[in-house]
């Protein structure tokens, strides 16, 4: 194949039988001309287009519906209730306000997969390794962007005074259970590119989640709420976090010279770039009130696969990254 | 809700979570919705096809919400949205045994936020019985001694089910159950049967799922599409209906229909007939599209040099 | 092909058995009427540490049993909607939920998410709790409740559909379960009677005749052969079926009749089989079709002569005629509940 001397009559196929029997080559032709355009008529640097919606699901508190040029993800936030009298082992006293949401596992997100979106994942088997590591991927994105704030899952009591209270001391504020967000992800079609989608759908459906006005009973011993629309308040995030993923597709082989190589950057891979590509970052921007009114932060870089990514190319993701991020607050803020 | 430790998921803080009880505050103004549509009214069905492009064949279905606001944080009924990926006919793995008709597997799976109470991943008995009802329907209008040595499989992930009652008489004990679910049935036979369509196998005809119900306040009157939540459900049936031949493939009847059974089960094939129409529309409107977009293809063969659709040519 | 569907029989066989089935009147490998049962050998209280037990043993060789449990359990809360001192106390009875009553089902040879047991257990279920009567009795206050265990049990390897067993041998079971009497008062810690004579059955038994009040439901399976309705069919019979349908009956206390409280189709093991090739096809046979005539066969199932597993469902009429056959005055549910009334423990 490199060698392009034409040695014999060629065989001419309509794109798509091409595409199916050597993607390689296929998805090379297209980079290698002068101005290099993807298969699916995208720039290098061009992230697809989100379409949100939110609030069509009358069972959760918060839910979202993203697609992503073909990929579609669905999530929905569940709350659920635990008494702080039920935590084996209660927090302590010097445990930090912001860790307190990952002390209590507070915060239970799960990707699934296996919901026929692909051939590849059919129902009927336990999740796969790529399912377990982006539920756990989402997991620490959430954690450690801070982005909710645990006043806003505490179910407090003040405590009615008793005799034995000095006149002049306030009511005892008591935290007598926790508000458990449950972040259930399915993807409903897949075509690359996963992760971004996911956190998006876990960013959108979290703004939309409203938590019902709840209060310690101590009569009944038990927590109840109430069912009024207008007592129930929304959950604020105090910063959003936005994932952009890139692949590197490379003609690096051991058979070839390294320095003969060749490499591209692809923003946003879909299925078919994606089973060409063994190197992927992803840069997750952290962007809100709290990182310093509107600035952008980099909270995660996650690089594998592969040598070609270095400081330079890093830092030219990281920008386009931040272009991407500024794109999706709008969409978001334009619901 | 003590939930076993899930070693490969996110799992519940230690200690167990409960869903919120609500109070029934004065404010809150709980009264049971009823029906407004007539007796044979089927409520407003969207369908579409091809919403999975990776699968062979796909099809969303969703019965649109009311319009009435809502008036307290629990909805009072829900809106059935399913959605259904076709894999197949793919070849059986090398080490299976010969086999001369197609083998149809169906996985039906409930998402955790779809019922108002919170489901969990693993597929529990009522799925599986709903799996087993939906393969009853399909086997007997897909022609699987066309496809010998292949295997179909049909996956309906529901993301939002109907209810079986309505939720405040939740607490005053259960009522006879499991209405919610031979919605979620006809749903899905309707559902399964467009994107079988939309994936090219042979069927002898489109089936199409109606329910019926007999209720308390009416007497002995059928309504069809009952929403559990509007009525007071005495019996109710499920059918999956071939209108071609006047068949019925799977029939699931429940409740004490005394001597109303055929009335009923002849409602639950009317309900069918209904839902039939939109199914036909949405798969007519599907096969336009590609016969569009094939021809479109052809005729762009014939002259090259169009650019996209060109053809390539593969040296070396 | 036998791997998936477990019938050891060619298409000539089958063609030869689905034509003498669907003659008027049906003639049955084993020679019986179309509403005729195969003898059985029933026994009840057969395990003393149960609450409830029987036995089943078929012609055939099948053979089932099973035994009943009961557990005290505490109530759960389950959320939804409480209401407030306010609205007064909630009085009135505490009806029971469906989930108190648990039906497991083992069949040698197979997994317990394979579609055999569940579907069985699906009917089973939904049967017994049809007409909510059942779960009402297991209340015992408004904290604790009876969990009944309904464990079955098929001994013998499984030839296709053992349903009508199953549901006798449960419907028996049920009829002799007892449960200890109760001795506290309203809501304090449930309290029972050591003395086994003064349990109280779960279906009560009328204090004049003895004889129970209501009855738990019997399922039936019934298969249909071109206009032919059968009962109690041998996995010979049902491979050819061309539809078999389930249905669950039990005695109508108003009427005195039977009154059907669930019906469920199942999908018939025909539908797997092979097709034969007919002789003109074949080309070893020295027969031989051109494209256009195979085509046809195909396509519009023109000439049909030898055996093809069936298209499509049943018809409204047909599954009409099955279910009168089932309920109506002197059928065949009757005759069955009337065979069962004479077993004694």
């Amino acid at each position: 194949m490199a060698n392009d001397a034409e040695t014999g009559p060629g065989l001419t196929f309509p794109q798509d039988t091409f595409a199916k029997l050597t993607p390689r080559p296929y998805l090379l032709a297209h980079l290698k001309h002068k101005t290099p355009v993807r298969p699916n008529g995208r720039q290098q640097n061009e992230f697809r287009q989100p379409t949100i919606n939110t609030g069509s699901l009358t069972h959760s508190n918060g839910s979202a519906v993203v697609r992503v040029g073909d990929t579609a993800v669905v999530c929905g936030v569940r709350g659920e209730i635990l008494l702080a009298s039920d935590i084996p082992h209660p927090p302590s006293d010097d445990l930090e306000e912001q860790d307190l949401v990952e002390e209590l596992g507070l915060v239970v997100p799960n990707l699934e997969l296996s919901t026929g979106c692909s051939p590849a994942h059919i129902p009927g088997n336990p999740p796969t390794s790529l399912a377990q590591s982006l539920s756990y991927r989402i997991s620490a994105v959430l954690h450690d962007s801070h982005c909710i704030n645990p006043d806003d899952l505490r179910i407090n009591y003040t405590e009615p005074k008793t005799e034995d209270d000095l006149p002049d001391e306030p009511p005892k504020e008591v935290t007598k259970a926790y508000w458990t967000l449950y972040i259930d992800i399915l993807c409903l079609a897949l075509d690359g590119n996963a992760f971004d989608a996911a956190l998006l759908a876990v960013t959108a459906a979290l703004r939309d989640t409203t938590l019902p006005k709840a209060w310690w009973d101590p009569d009944r011993e038990s927590i109840l709420c109430s069912p009024v629309v207008s007592d129930s308040r929304s959950l604020r995030l105090s910063t959003m976090p936005v994932a952009s993923s890139f692949a590197v597709f490379s003609t690096a082989s051991h058979l070839k010279k390294r320095e003969e190589a060749q490499s591209w950057i692809l923003a946003d891979a879909d299925g078919f770039e994606e089973e060409l590509c063994d190197e992927t970052l992803t840069v997750v921007l952290n962007s809100g009130p709290s990182t310093g009114s509107g600035t952008t932060s980099i909270l995660k870089i996650e690089k594998t696969g592969g040598t070609y990514i270095g400081k330079d190319v890093t830092d030219l993701c990281v920008r386009q990254a931040s272009k991407r991020t500024s794109d999706i607050k709008t969409a978001l803020g334009n619901r | 809700m003590a939930m076993l430790a899930d070693r490969r998921r996110m799992n519940a803080p230690p200690g167990g979570t409960s869903p919120p009880v609500f109070a029934s505050l004065p404010e809150a103004k709980l009264t049971k919705p009823i029906r407004t549509r007539n007796p044979d009214e089927h409520r407003k069905i969207f369908l579409r096809t091809g919403v999975v492009p990776s699968a062979s064949g796909s099809a969303y279905y969703e019965i649109s919400p009311s319009n009435t606001p809502r008036q307290t944080l629990v909805p009072s009924s829900s809106s059935l949205k399913i959605t259904c990926t076709v894999h197949g006919p793919r070849p059986l793995p090398r080490n299976a045994a010969f086999s001369s008709n197609l083998l149809l597997t169906t996985h039906v799976k409930f998402a955790p936020f779809a019922t108002r109470q919170r489901r969990g991943y693993v597929r529990d008995s009522s799925e599986r019985d709903l799996g087993v009802h939906l393969e009853t329907a399909l086997r007997g209008v897909v022609i699987g001694d066309r496809w010998p040595k292949s295997g179909c499989e049909v996956v309906i992930t529901v993301l939002e089910g109907e209810e079986d009652g309505w939720w405040a008489d939740a607490e005053e004990g259960g009522k006879a159950g499991s209405w919610g679910m031979m919605n979620v049935l006809a749903g899905c036979i309707t559902v399964a049967s467009a994107a079988i369509a939309d994936a090219g196998v042979d069927c002898v005809d489109l089936v199409s799922g109606g329910v019926a119900a007999l209720t308390a306040e009416r007497n002995g009157e059928g309504v069809l599409d009952p929403c559990p939540s509007e009525h007071d459900i005495k019996a109710a049936c499920v059918v999956g209906y071939l209108q071609s031949r006047d068949e019925v493939t799977e029939m699931w009847m429940k409740g004490d229909a005394g001597s109303g059974s055929e009335a009923l089960i002849d409602n639950a094939v009317k309900a069918a007939v209904l839902t039939r129409t939109v199914l036909a529309e949405a798969v007519k409107e599907a096969t336009e599209m590609k016969i569009g977009k094939t021809s479109e293809a052809a005729v762009e063969t014939t002259n090259t040099g169009k650019g996209k659709t060109k053809d390539i040519q593969m040296t070396g | 092909m036998a791997p998936y569907t477990n019938i050891p029989l060619s298409p000539a066989e089958l063609s030869y058995l689905h034509t003498s089935l669907a003659q008027d009147p049906p003639i049955r490998p084993d020679g019986r009427s179309p509403t005729q049962f195969r003898p059985l050998v029933a026994e009840t209280d057969i395990l003393p540490s149960a609450n409830g037990s029987a036995r089943i043993c078929f012609a055939d060789g099948t053979e089932a049993v099973v035994g009943v449990k009961a557990e005290v359990e505490r109530t759960g809360r389950k959320g939804g909607l409480v209401r407030g001192k306010e609205d007064g106390e909630v009085e009135g009875e505490e009806r029971g939920e469906d989930g108190w009553l648990d039906v497991s089902i083992e069949i040698p040879g197979t997994r317990d998410d394979d579609a055999l047991p569940v579907f069985l257990a699906a009917m089973l279920t939904e049967a017994l709790l049809a007409d909510g009567e059942l779960k009402g009795r297991l209340v015992i206050g408004r904290v604790w409740h009876w969990r009944l265990f309904v464990d079955i049990l098929l001994l013998s390897q499984p030839l296709s559909y053992p349903l009508p067993l199953l549901s006798l041998t449960t419907h028996l079971a049920l009829l002799s379960t007892r449960l200890p009497a109760l001795i506290s008062q309203k809501d304090e810690d449930p309290l029972f009677n050591d003395d086994w004579e003064a349990s109280t059955h779960l279906f009560p038994r009328q204090p004049t005749t003895n004889e129970p009040e209501t009855k738990p439901p019997i399922t039936l399976l019934v298969m249909t052969v071109g206009t032919n309705i059968l009962f109690d069919p041998s996995s010979d019979e049902i491979a050819v079926a061309d539809a078999i349908v389930a249905i669950s009956a039990t005695e109508d206390s108003k009427d005195g009749g039977l009154k059907m409280v669930a019906l469920r189709t199942v999908d018939p093991p025909s539908r797997l089989t092979s097709a034969g090739v007919p002789t003109q096809a074949n080309t070893t046979a020295g027969g031989g079709l051109s494209a256009e005539e195979t085509l046809k066969l195909r396509e519009k199932d023109a000439g049909a002569t030898v055996w093809r597993p069936p298209r499509g469902g049943v018809s409204r009429t047909v599954l009409g005629r099955m279910i009168k056959k089932v309920v109506e005055k002197g059928g065949v549910g009757e005759e069955v509940l009337e065979g069962l009334r004479g077993v004694k423990s």
